[in-house]
């Protein structure tokens, strides 16, 4: 079995959802390899989960005025907002019996992967269920899973630069979460690469993701196909629709 | 009757309902971070839940059950996994709306 990586790219929200949508519908119908891709988001967008309400999640307005785009996942958990020179995301997607076949535990095992390549780094993380890499009690990684049809895509972002302020102008937190945690301040609960560890470059995060997500992997860099792209293209549509990122 | 509650599940995500009601649930939205497999699980979960009667006869704890055994109906016949959520605080939540 060989994984095809899809080296680092830049798009927009709602390509990078419709990408990953694309090559796991793919994955269903023989079209579509197992792939490994690595993206960042240009402009900067706010991507919600499954089942959240974007209007709770996400100040519009904030980012309208920002330039910043908004987009729902397919897949389930928080809003996140992507900068583009912030973070880089990765996705994994395959048949379901490529991986564990529990939830947590497939999340453990390719949370795996970047925790890995933090290590490489010199950055001492762990995994925390359900789907968070923390380093010293910080998330600087958070990570969501859509199984759908015996194809398992799971997607997640590692924190490279953070500027809180911005983050949380784009996003609604609740009091209850704030005030759950026990925390006063709501910096208090991420971190990102350039905190913990000075000098490291984006080639550097680059090379320890590859070998993280490779090892013991047969692998090959490739490219989207031309029906990917088309079909990318097409469902790109779908994802700026108010009708789907609106409809909760 | 409308009403709407926020809910954080123990070791789980939170989540926010919002309910409309008379003798029975006449409509439920259930909102958040959390995670269900397939994705059309919680259209089925709330579905099951519309036109369920809420009898007055039956007190507190009695009509909490009836909620979730209804939820867990729907899991285990469709193969639905939660994750971070699950029948028994959604059934909590919507004792405290009602």
């Amino acid at each position: 079995m060989k994984w095809r990586i899809l080296n680092l790219d830049t798009f927009s929200c709602y390509m990078n959802m419709a990408i990953d949508e694309t090559i796991s519908e793919g994955i269903l119908d023989g079209s579509s390899v197992p792939t490994i891709r690595f993206y960042k988001w240009n402009p900067g967008a706010v991507s919600i989960g499954r089942f959240q309400s974007m209007n709770e999640e996400v100040n519009i307005e904030s980012c309208k005025i920002n330039g910043i785009e908004y987009v729902r996942r397919i897949t389930g958990g928080g809003a996140v907002y992507h900068d583009t020179e912030g973070e880089i995301t990765y996705s994994i997607i395959g048949n379901e019996s490529l991986f564990n076949k529990g939830i947590i535990e497939s999340y453990k095992e390719i949370c795996a992967y970047v925790i890995d390549a933090l290590g490489i780094l010199g950055i001492d993380a762990s995994f925390h269920p359900i789907n968070d890499i923390l380093v010293n009690n910080k998330k600087i990684s958070g990570n969501a899973q859509q199984r759908k049809n015996k194809v398992l895509l799971q997607h997640g972002t590692i924190l490279v630069k953070l500027n809180v302020k911005k983050m949380f102008s784009l996003l609604n937190v609740s009091k209850e979460k704030i005030s759950d945690k026990l925390i006063k301040n709501v910096e208090d609960r991420v971190t990102c690469i350039e905190n913990e560890k000075k000098g490291i470059t984006q080639d550097m995060i680059y090379n320890a993701l590859i070998k993280g997500f490779t090892k013991d992997k047969e692998c090959y860099f490739g490219e989207l196909t031309s029906i990917e792209k088309e079909k990318a293209n097409t469902l790109s549509e779908r994802y700026k629709s108010d009708e789907w990122n609106f409809y909760r | 009757m409308y009403k709407e509650i926020r809910y954080k599940v123990k070791n789980g995500k939170f989540f926010h309902i919002k309910i409309r009601f008379d003798k029975k649930i006449e409509a439920i939205e259930i909102i958040g971070d959390f995670f269900i497999y397939p994705d059309n699980g919680l259209y089925l979960i709330e579905n099951s839940l519309k036109n369920l009667s809420l009898d007055k006869n039956l007190i507190g704890d009695k009509i909490k059950d009836k909620i979730r055994d209804k939820i867990n109906e729907i899991v285990n016949k469709n193969s639905i996994k939660m994750i971070g959520i699950d029948s028994e605080s959604i059934a909590g939540a919507i004792l405290e709306c009602i």
